[in-house]
């Protein structure tokens, strides 16, 4: 019986870890990213109903807006990091861990007027429908 | 003829290069310490240095690791960096590394130290929260606070490091 259990426990955990994945990117405020991408894809809606040419609203339009405006900050609540062209929000318990993350780590700038505004994140987690589930997260 | 001239013409030129390549790897370096010795300094350095002034600074209730970086694995425009964790009282404080430094060993060294104290700064002021917009105006303050820590001297001297390397490898 014990046997069993073990063997049943150590399948799940197999299953899981194989499931899960590295996402290396951005990290990006979701609310903001959110936003931006619907105004984008709303613009973008209307401008190809008037025009009849064959345009491109495609989501790389809306990503590249949306990392412009939309780097994460101290206060930032809910997450998102844009890896290998896609970007992917963080479950409820991502986006504490990475508002912890944020508010417990700072940087030594060339220069102390300029501090980078952009940050980097190390995702481990398992994806699915566009949502992080996080296991740990590593803010560079 | 034409052709032996056409085949040497690039030679002057490569010697130029070569010769203005060198020059400049030895004014970076500005002296003789080899890259991996310098690293190897480095390492000694900032492990030599934290503990220092982790009991100056009365940090001794933290436990805090600290690692060079290579400067990809760093923030663009940073020179190093703190995470801290403080319920368990531990911080990991990395460095940017030697390979990120075309000063001479003393220059490297002093600023590594720079790092180190700017970053224990930070753990003194861990359990007070920050805006965003007051990030810039905290790290100038840090800035100064690192500087007057210092201007006091004391500690592992840079200086010394870089004599007993240059005498190791004259």
């Amino acid at each position: 019986m014990k046997i069993t259990l073990f063997a049943m426990a150590l399948m799940t955990a197999l299953s899981t870890a194989s499931f899960a994945a590295e996402f290396n990117g951005k990290l990006m405020d979701a609310t903001c990213a959110n936003q931006n991408s619907a105004s984008a894809s709303s613009s973008s809606r209307s401008s190809s109903s008037s025009t009849a040419a064959s345009t491109t609203p495609s989501s790389s339009t809306a990503s590249s807006t949306s990392s412009k405006a939309c780097d994460a900050t101290s206060s930032t609540t809910e997450f998102a990091v844009e890896a290998n062209g896609k970007t992917y929000k963080l479950d409820s318990a991502g986006n504490t861990k990475a508002a912890e993350a944020m508010k417990s780590r700072a940087d030594r700038s060339t220069s102390s007027a300029s501090t980078p505004k952009t940050y980097t994140a190390k995702v481990s987690g398992t994806e699915s429908n566009g949502t992080i589930s996080v296991q740990s997260i590593d803010i560079q | 003829m034409t052709c032996r001239r056409r085949l040497l013409r690039p030679l002057p030129v490569s010697l130029f290069l070569l010769t203005a390549f060198s020059l400049s790897a030895y004014a970076q370096a500005g002296d003789p310490v080899p890259h991996e010795d310098r690293e190897a300094l480095a390492n000694q350095y900032v492990h030599e240095v934290l503990p220092y002034w982790q009991h100056r600074m009365a940090l001794d209730n933290w436990d805090v690791h600290i690692l060079l970086s290579r400067p990809d694995d760093l923030r663009p425009g940073t020179l190093g960096n703190v995470h801290w964790n403080r319920e368990k009282k531990s911080a990991t404080i990395r460095v940017m590394d030697a390979s990120g430094y075309h000063t001479d060993l003393p220059a490297m060294l002093k600023d590594m130290r720079v790092t180190v104290v700017h970053e224990l700064v930070h753990l003194e002021l861990a359990s007070l929260p920050v805006a965003d917009a007051d990030r810039s105006n905290q790290e100038v303050a840090i800035d100064q606070l690192t500087d007057a820590l210092l201007a006091d001297g004391g500690g592992p001297s840079p200086d010394r490091y870089a004599a007993d390397a240059r005498a190791v490898n004259p």
